[in-house]
């Protein structure tokens, strides 16, 4: 293991050129940690609702003011990349699609899906504001 | 390669395989739980106190919301292990930070359970 060594790395981040693959590879990882920093903030939500209407006033508010709604926007693109990338993890786990080919189209695919699952949920959550569901 | 004591320490063999497939089962299982949250949470995230109040105390509901909070923060705590286990080459600084991780992950998952019992009854 190395423990601090001294000794220089060759140049990696600086001179291989960035593709699909390699991007969606760390964008896969930072979705993650951002999900699981958005997992935070939905139990704090959770616990406000339990704690009473005062407490949940404050969590409503912060939900609703424009900061609040890019980060429940943020977050739900990106549980639906993570979720999507995901799956294609899974597929290679299988031995599948383990060609250039379905890496790049499926990269692709799954760019527009996440784009798009996020427009509608994003839709969906306008629509129940303005109408109280019973 | 080595063979100085800090690589012979921790656990036999066998153990990156069960992160491995227990992080696929969580994701699996997180893939359905996930969209059932959405689908739940959408019509809720934004309405006044009472009607959020009624919406978790339906037991369907609240199912999926727990079994989201309980698969959700462990597969994150697996991730994030590999993260860490990536990016900080100080064995000591990194098996602190794997501890705050799971812990942490722990707290937010019983203090999330809790919140939800609290609020059905």
């Amino acid at each position: 293991m190395k423990m601090q060594s001294s000794r220089p790395l060759s140049p990696h981040l600086q001179v291989y050129k960035p593709q699909i693959t390699s991007m969606m590879s760390i964008f896969h990882r930072i979705t993650g940690v951002i999900l699981a920093g958005g997992a935070v903030l939905l139990i704090l939500w959770l616990l406000a609702l339990a704690r009473g209407p005062e407490a949940y006033a404050i969590a409503q508010g912060i939900v609703t003011c424009w900061v609040g709604q890019v980060v429940v926007f943020g977050w739900t693109f990106c549980f639906f990349y993570h979720l999507l990338n995901g799956l294609r993890h899974m597929v290679w786990d299988t031995g599948r699609g383990l060609s250039i080919g379905f890496a790049t189209k499926s990269a692709y695919a799954i760019l527009v899906l996440a784009i798009a699952a996020t427009a509608a949920v994003s839709y969906c959550a306008t629509q129940s504001w303005s109408a109280v569901v019973s | 390669m080595s063979s100085k004591k800090s690589n012979t320490i921790g656990k036999s063999s066998g153990h990156g395989a069960k992160h491995w497939w227990h992080q696929r089962v969580t994701a699996v299982g997180l893939a359905a739980l996930g969209l059932a949250l959405i689908y739940c949470l959408v019509s809720t995230l934004g309405q006044p106190y009472e009607v959020a109040v009624e919406r978790l105390k339906d037991p369907g509901v609240v199912s999926v919301v727990a079994l989201f909070i309980l698969f959700m923060f462990y597969h994150a705590a697996l991730g994030l292990q590999v993260v860490i286990e990536d990016y900080v080459s100080t064995t000591s600084t990194r098996t602190v930070m794997i501890l705050i991780v799971q812990l942490l992950c722990l707290l937010l998952a019983v203090t999330g359970t809790v919140s939800l019992i609290s609020i059905m009854v």
